[in-house]
């Protein structure tokens, strides 16, 4: 019995494209929920360890705390270190092995020609694949993200939320530069034809972009300026502090160097500044604004993603009418 | 819909990869209905005509249409084409059943029920990994996907190179009981010409991207007669006869000539007979110069160069 | 609907040099004479010669052309190709196995007389050319 439809029904072709990209999605997830139960049995010993070396009952804007955070992070710090520094460099890794062999398997394979003599056509084909490699991965790495901001509970405490290394293992950052190294992958494998060639590709993307997106991080919304009278740290709150300047009585701009000169050290200047007129202006982003800034940064990194993506449809579609 | 006339129409059409043309100046025009072999040596542009009709590749210069007038590579012509890529090339991880439901996906029509009964009457089980099936299943289950597709034209590009006689036949077989029961026209090329002269009906041979050799086998087959006599009378005889191929002994000789259907007018002392289908393609292989194409009438032109080896 | 199988199947000699499409004619023919057709049996269908022997359909519609070209058969829409007359010369069993033991008695009569094989065959392709040359006296016709 055949049948005949006037239209491709989209849900025969997500179909197709899911039994397509089935056993690397799946792969892909069964990878990240074995990070998510490595980060869960390393986060248990984390904890434990913070409640039990008192770090966790100890404010951290005390001068005493930071033995005792110290402490704690010579005896149980260690998961911690290392998995920050992997996750900085690589949080975006996975989204290289999901782009690179999407489209270049096709071709090393020689299934394209099978692929895209189907009456869908490649670009569908190849815009379905994307599609649902993307949000499938999307959607785990903020999973990831969600595990994760648990699981650096202690540092973010310490030191802020906004700090690099934790700020990129947000959920939407994660996702941001999983779905940017994604699309860079995609588009390295429509390109150039080679799985591995193409990971390396969206690899490089993944790490380059961490560096970028730290650079430009800062100016993302315009910051707020405090005008204190003291040279100690009177913040409370988690914020973040971008930069500091100094203003004499009158009002101008002096340097750090030429008010410590003023006075013979620390005390002087602090009296100079608490009786004499200086002031210190802090350039800051209110805690309270940090997921605005998860979310411009998944905004762009995704939008670079997304274009890369439509780059390589783009690529395939102009090798044929 | 009406069926067209010409399944492929091609003029002036030439493809260049690099620095090299693999089809260059190419005129066709393949009528529907018909099961079409494409021959050639290697490197003759055989898998690049067949890319080329699939839309799997954009022509250089020149024009193709297929199904008499469609686009290759637009919707409607993706709709109705299906095609056979050399070695089979589909997901090895995958069964064989996931494959078909990847097929009824991504067409507008599509008979699984068809081709699930007919993979099982060849003994294919449906849930077995594509990747681990023989080189005859494999070809017969992306024979079976073609087809599901109900398609016009069907494009083979080697399609029995890899296979053992037995699935060679097995193939055959079952490509044109589909000929026989939805009169598609079939396209497909190959390296072995003695098979084919039982399956096809109209012959295409290419020989270094260029179209030496086009028409009907029975057309071709008749109009061509393989004289053997003496040398002394070689001469005139190619004096007379379009001569494809002159092979001279010292005292014997062969003439491959072209009648147009009839007998060829010699004497007695000429011995003349019909030749098979694979002696017709090496003997014009063997000539590059040589060409047998159909005029606008489809008659085999009778003014063809006269050839002196 | 029931249907009967088909009571022939081709083969084929593809280094016989013989057309295809006329090796299944004489094949046809050839039941006819031994019998093994008879008039009204329907012809293999298309479908199962180019299933069984992987040949062109046109290849067995040329054939079957033929034979409708030669008044052996006819073919009734939908239903097949079924066999309409015999071909000339074709005798029917009973008679065959009578002029068969004719023909046993003679070659039993010419061995008595003395002559040995090649010698009654030169005998018989005598006979044979004047019956098809008309000197016997009657209109003699060759199938």
């Amino acid at each position: 019995m055949s049948t005949i439809t006037a239209g491709l029904p989209l849900g025969g072709l997500l179909g197709a494209v899911w039994l397509r990209h089935r056993t690397a999605l799946l792969t892909v997830l069964a990878v990240l929920a074995g990070v998510c139960a490595l980060l869960l049995v390393s986060g248990l010993y984390v904890h434990a360890g913070y409640r039990s070396s008192g770090a966790a009952a100890c404010d951290p804007s005390l001068l005493e705390c930071n033995r005792v955070w110290k402490d704690f992070i010579r005896g149980w710090g260690a998961p911690l270190m290392v998995g920050n520094t992997v996750l900085y460099l690589f949080g975006g890794a996975v989204g290289a092995f999901v782009g690179g062999p999407l489209v270049a398997r096709e071709f090393e394979y020689g299934t394209f020609r099978f692929a895209w003599t189907q009456g869908a056509g490649r670009s569908r084909f190849t815009v379905g694949g994307l599609a649902l490699a993307g949000t499938v991965l999307a959607g785990a790495t903020a999973l990831v993200g969600v595990v994760l901001a648990w699981w650096n509970e202690p540092m973010a405490r310490q030191g802020g939320r906004f700090s690099p290394a934790l700020f990129v293992e947000g959920a939407p950052a994660l996702a941001g530069r999983a779905l940017l190294a994604f699309g860079c992958a995609a588009l390295a494998g429509a390109v150039l034809r080679r799985t591995v060639v193409a990971v390396g590709a969206g690899l490089v993307a993944s790490v380059a972009v961490t560096f970028v997106a730290e650079a430009m991080r800062f100016h993302y919304r315009t910051p707020l300026e405090d005008t204190v009278h003291t040279l100690m740290q009177t913040s409370v709150d988690q914020r973040w502090t971008g930069s500091t300047w100094f203003s004499d009585p009158a009002g101008n701009r002096i340097g750090s160097d030429a008010l410590f000169d003023l006075g013979k050290g620390f005390d002087d200047a602090e009296r100079l500044v608490r009786d004499g007129g200086y002031a210190v202006h802090e350039v800051y982003q209110p805690a309270d604004r940090y997921w605005s800034f998860q979310a411009v940064e998944f905004g762009w990194m995704a939008l670079l993603g997304l274009a890369a993506c439509a780059g390589a449809v783009w690529w395939l579609r102009r090798r044929a009418a | 819909m009406r069926a067209p006339e010409t399944v492929i129409d091609c003029g002036g059409l030439g493809k260049r990869y690099r620095r090299s043309w693999a089809l260059r100046d190419c005129h066709l025009a393949i009528p529907a209905g018909h099961v079409v072999a494409l021959v050639g040596p290697n490197g003759a542009g055989k898998s690049t005509l067949l890319n080329l009709a699939a839309g799997l590749t954009l022509p250089t210069e020149g024009a193709l249409s297929v199904l008499g007038g469609e686009l290759p590579g637009s919707p409607d012509a993706l709709d109705r084409i299906g095609f056979v890529a050399q070695n089979a090339a589909l997901y090895p991880g995958l069964t064989v059943r996931d494959l078909l439901r990847i097929g009824r996906g991504l067409n507008r029509r599509w008979d699984g029920a068809r081709a699930r009964a007919h993979l099982d009457s060849l003994g294919i089980p449906l849930d077995r990994r594509y990747g681990r099936l023989s080189g005859g299943q494999q070809a017969q289950v992306s024979l079976a996907l073609a087809l599901a597709k109900r398609p016009e034209l069907l494009l083979l590009d080697e399609p029995l190179a890899a296979l053992d006689p037995l699935a060679r036949h097995d193939f055959m077989a079952v490509l044109l009981t589909a000929v026989a029961e939805d009169g598609l026209s079939v396209l497909f090329s190959s390296h072995a010409v003695a098979e084919l002269e039982q399956g096809c009906d109209y012959l295409v041979v290419l020989a270094g991207g260029r179209v030496q050799v086009g028409g009907e086998v029975d057309d071709l087959l008749g109009g061509h007669r393989m004289l053997t006599g003496p040398t002394a009378e070689a001469d005139a005889v190619a004096a007379r006869l379009p001569v494809v191929r002159d092979r001279r002994a010292g005292a014997q000789s062969h003439l491959l000539v072209r009648t147009g259907g009839a007998d060829a007018p010699v004497g007695g002392g000429w011995r003349q007979q019909r030749i098979g289908l694979e002696e017709l393609v090496l003997a014009y292989l063997r000539e590059p110069a040589a060409a047998a194409l159909p005029g606008p009438s489809g008659a085999v032109r009778r003014d063809e160069r006269v050839l002196q080896s | 609907m029931e249907e009967q199988p088909s009571a022939i199947e081709f083969r084929l000699d593809p280094a016989s040099g013989v057309p295809t499409y006329l090796q299944l004619v004489q094949q046809v023919e050839q039941a006819l004479r031994m019998g093994w057709l008879q008039e009204g049996d329907r012809l293999p269908r298309v479908r199962e010669v180019v299933a069984g022997l992987a040949i062109n359909p046109n290849t067995v519609l040329k054939a079957y052309r033929e034979l409708e070209h030669r008044g052996l058969a006819a073919g009734r829409r939908g239903q097949g190709t079924f066999v309409r007359g015999l071909p000339a010369g074709v005798v029917p069993l009973r008679e065959r196995a009578a002029l068969r033991r004719g023909l046993l008695d003679w070659l039993r009569t010419a061995r008595a007389a003395g002559l040995d094989e090649e010698g009654m065959a030169a005998v018989f392709e005598d006979a044979l050319r004047d019956l098809r040359n008309g000197s016997d006296g009657s209109d003699g016709v060759v199938a």
